[in-house]
């Protein structure tokens, strides 16, 4: 699974994977989320758009990164999450502890 | 009385009689013989005796007369002359005892002269005159008859007392001389002599001997009969006057001139006795010799005595043979005897000796022997048939072992079930191991499945081959199958190796206890019976299918029907209806649905025992000749609008997939599938995959090591009121209920991060179970309801 990442303003780091995010594919996503934050990216953007489903193993990543970036005084936003995945987040209770922004361009 | 006792008794008399005639007729005979023989010599020696004595008193007379003669003859008559002839004759005569030339005194020169001439003791010869004035020669009658009539004249006997007592007669004759009688010439003859003579002859043959003179008078020695030598009275004149008709018939036999031989009682010994006479013809007496007869006949006697001890001693070896041959005959007999008393004591191995014996003894034997033999093998038979009975009992037991493993034995069988379904399951085999069985089984998706089953045969092998066919069965129901699946398959593994040739009559239902719904299946079984909850009943007739195990390929055909509440499924097998009365009528289907429609209703239980005592009333004391198998399965709870028009049956996407992550995408897709199949909106299906995706993930990620090519098994089943997903891997179990509480659904940035796609399960899914190590493996099953204001009429809008 592709996962493209890309920054804005040199503050948050976007990653966008591109696809299911399920226990197939988790890997590449975790792998390029490990990746961003061993290069010192402190504020990270989930770009779901592309990611038509995503479960329990997703959601794992997400925490890890949350986990990671909470010390530096960092934080993980996710930016467009289609209705399965929005589904997945409310029912997890993990909107209670992730904000959810339409798009990229409000982080600053 | 013993075989011994009765043959002496009956052989014994038969012989002494035998013997006895023998004996009396030899007797007889011998005893004609030795009298016949007497009779001829007893005659004979009389007669020659008489002949003797004929003889004698012959020669006298003759002598006498010769004297007469010569006298005549002289010339004249001198004493000296005279003296000379008596001398000289008496010389020459000695039989002569004395004689006497004894002249009448005047006609003679020689006047009164009587010379006698007599042997004196020691034979010498001795003188007397018998011219003694004492005598007087001339008075005797011997003198005087002679010269009486001129003849010659014989004497009575008589005991001379001159010459010395001795008994004699005398014959006297006329002595002519000249032309003148002038004396009497005489003889006498002494009879002393003649008496003993004839008594030694009699007292030889151990009688009597004596004569009778012509007037009657008995010479003898026997005193009893003649006195001293010669009786003074005439034995005719005694006999005259006797009444002694024995003495009457001696004297008549006494005169008889012939001689005789008579057997006749002695009048005088009274002793039975034999009589011999005969004549002296020269004198006229009779000779007479009477003897007893027992002593005449001693020889024959002596015979009788030597003969009977020989007789008895004779009779005793036949009765010691007999002793032998009754011995030979009981003594085997005893050892018979011996033989029973061997048998009845259980031994039945002795043997009687064949080759001793008679022939008839050898074959009893023989026969005896062959029948402790016969006895042996017997006992060897039902030793072993006996063993065999015991094996064939063990057999039985180790059947009935597996029966009762086989036989469900928790009621209710599905407690979380109660609410929904009452089911009782009721067997009473004919014998100690029947053929039938019944099963009740939790399937994949919530159904349950209910098994009623009749294997052919017994014993063990039809245990065996029931076994077989129930683990079959739940193998592929808990695979999932379709119920006309299970029998395929079933009936085609059972096919396989089936050389006993055994089959299986199988019901198979399926049941869904929430709406009621049933699918049926028969493999040659006996149709159901339906009790309405209102106890009216029908036979439900499925397309009753080839019992199991009989033909490869063999299809059936599913029939569908919807228990309402309340209502009852009745199962059996053909022990229910097949069961036969006193007047062997079968129980058959119209008792038995009226058994279930008169049965109490709204308890399994219950109804299956009110259609047991159904059952029992109707067969009474008859032998109960097959199992009897029963299921009751009611319907509970439920509205009755759920009984409504029928649904649509469960439709069933199975497959196995390999446990790779690569899968998901597909099972994604799949799940929505049916769930949007099954009715639910988008969103729903949505949930519904999510929770599939994660218990599949799970499965993929850790049921299996690394690297391993293992699969699992997801099983959809879409109905019109749920989903029922379960997934069956065949990994190591694990804790599932801990797993899915590790998160609770309050999520905080410090949370761990597992237990999350559980607790997404839990959420999602209206039933989530998980059986580890079922004979399938681990299996979850999930179940989605689809609710009421899921209508399709809203996913349109929100599509």
């Amino acid at each position: 699974m592709q996962v493209e990442v890309s920054s804005i303003g040199g503050k948050w780091t976007i990653l966008a994977p591109q696809g299911r995010v399920d226990a197939h594919t988790v890997d590449d996503f975790e792998t390029a989320v490990r990746k961003e934050l061993a290069a010192g990216a402190r504020w990270l953007a989930m770009d779901l758009a592309s990611v038509p489903y995503m479960n329990s193993a997703g959601l794992r990543v997400l925490l890890i990164a949350l986990k990671a970036v909470r010390p530096l005084d960092g934080g993980v936003v996710l930016v467009r999450p289609q209705p399965q995945v929005q589904e997945i987040l409310e029912i997890s209770g993990f909107m209670n502890i992730f904000s959810v922004v339409a798009d990229t361009d409000g982080l600053s | 009385m013993s075989i011994k006792a009765r043959l002496l008794l009956v052989l014994i008399p038969a012989i002494l009689i035998l013997f006895g005639a023998l004996l009396l007729l030899s007797f007889r005979q011998s005893e004609h013989t030795v009298l016949t023989q007497i009779n001829r010599e007893s005659y004979e020696l009389a007669r020659a005796h008489a002949r003797e004595f004929d003889i004698l008193f012959e020669s006298s007379r003759q002598v006498a007369e010769g004297i007469a003669t010569s006298v005549g003859s002289m010339e004249t008559l001198t004493p000296e002359s005279v003296d000379l002839l008596l001398q000289g004759t008496f010389s020459r005569n000695p039989g002569i005892y004395g004689s006497t030339i004894s002249f009448v005194p005047d006609k003679t020169p020689l006047g009164r002269y009587a010379p006698y001439y007599c042997r004196a003791a020691g034979g010498d010869l001795k003188f007397q005159s018998l011219a003694d004035p004492a005598y007087d020669y001339t008075r005797w009658d011997w003198f005087r008859q002679p010269l009486a009539d001129g003849r010659g004249h014989w004497t009575e006997p008589y005991l001379d007392t001159g010459g010395g007592d001795i008994l004699m007669t005398t014959y006297a004759y006329p002595v002519w001389h000249k032309g003148e009688l002038v004396g009497v010439a005489t003889v006498d003859i002494a009879l002393t002599e003649l008496v003993d003579r004839l008594e030694r002859f009699a007292g030889r043959r151990g009688g009597q001997a004596f004569m009778v003179t012509e007037a009657g008078r008995l010479i003898g020695r026997s005193r009893q009969i003649v006195g001293l030598l010669v009786s003074q009275e005439s034995f005719w004149d005694i006999a005259e006057r006797s009444s002694d008709p024995h003495l009457k018939e001696l004297a008549l036999l006494l005169r008889d001139p012939e001689p005789n031989f008579v057997d006749m009682t002695d009048p005088y010994t009274r002793r039975p006795s034999l009589v011999i006479d005969a004549r002296i013809e020269s004198i006229g007496w009779t000779l007479a010799i009477i003897a007893p007869r027992d002593v005449v006949l001693q020889p024959l006697i002596q015979l009788r005595n030597t003969v009977i001890p020989i007789a008895v001693i004779i009779v005793g070896l036949i009765v010691v043979l007999l002793l032998a041959v009754s011995d030979s005959v009981t003594k085997p007999l005893a050892r018979f005897l011996g033989q029973t008393d061997n048998y009845s004591r259980g031994d039945f191995a002795e043997r009687l000796a064949e080759d001793k014996g008679p022939r008839e003894i050898r074959r009893l034997a023989g026969s005896f022997n062959r029948l402790g033999q016969a006895i042996l093998d017997q006992i060897e038979n039902v030793k072993t048939s006996t063993a065999q009975k015991e094996r064939y009992r063990q057999e039985l037991m180790i059947a009935a072992d597996i029966q009762r493993s086989i036989l469900p034995r928790q009621f209710p069988p599905f407690p979380e079930l109660q609410d929904r379904l009452d089911v009782y399951g009721y067997y009473r085999p004919a014998r100690e191991v029947g053929g039938d069985y019944f099963d009740f089984l939790r399937l994949p998706g919530g159904a349950v499945g209910f098994v009623v089953a009749d294997v052919s045969g017994k014993g063990a092998p039809a245990a065996f081959f029931m076994a077989m066919a129930r683990l079959l069965v739940r193998a592929m129901a808990g695979r999932g199958y379709s119920p006309a699946e299970i029998a395929r398959r079933a009936n085609h593994l059972l096919f396989e190796d089936n050389e006993a040739g055994l089959f299986v009559t199988l019901l198979y239902a399926e049941y869904h206890p929430a709406s009621g719904r049933t699918r049926l299946v028969s493999a040659g079984h006996n149709p159901p019976v339906l009790r309405r909850a209102d106890g009216r009943t029908e036979e439900i007739r499925p397309n009753p299918g080839i019992p199991l195990g009989v033909m490869p390929g063999a299809h059936y055909e599913v029939m569908e029907l919807t228990l309402a509440p309340g209502d009852t499924l009745v199962m059996y097998t053909d022990g229910v209806t097949d069961i036969q009365d006193a007047q062997e009528e079968d129980f058959g289907m119209t008792r038995l649905c009226d058994a279930a429609g008169a049965a109490p209703a709204g308890d399994a239980q219950a109804m299956a025992d009110a259609i047991v005592a159904a059952v029992s009333a109707f067969a009474g004391e008859q032998p109960q000749p097959d199992d009897i198998t029963l299921v009751t399965l009611i319907r509970r709870g439920g509205e009755a609008a759920a009984a409504g028009p029928e649904g649509r049956p469960e439709e069933v996407i199975q497959m196995v997939l390999p446990a790779r992550t690569g899968v998901l995408a597909r099972v994604a897709m799949m799940v929505e599938s049916a769930a949007r199949e099954a009715g639910f909106i988008r969103s729903e299906a949505e949930r519904i995959v999510l929770a599939v995706d994660e218990v599949v993930s799970n499965v993929i990620e850790h049921a299996y090591g690394p690297g391993t090519a293992e699969t699992f098994e997801l099983r959809l089943g879409t109905s019109d009121d749920a989903l029922r997903v379960t997934v069956t891997d065949y990994g190591q179990p694990f804790d599932f209920d801990a797993a899915s509480r590790r998160y609770d659904g309050h999520a905080t940035p410090d949370q761990p991060v597992g237990g999350i796609g559980l607790f997404l399960v839990r959420e999602v899914m209206d039933e989530v179970r998980y059986e580890p190590d079922t004979v399938d493996g681990n299996r979850v099953t999930l179940v989605k309801f689809r609710k009421a204001d899921d209508a399709p009429a809203t996913d349109e809008v929100q599509d």
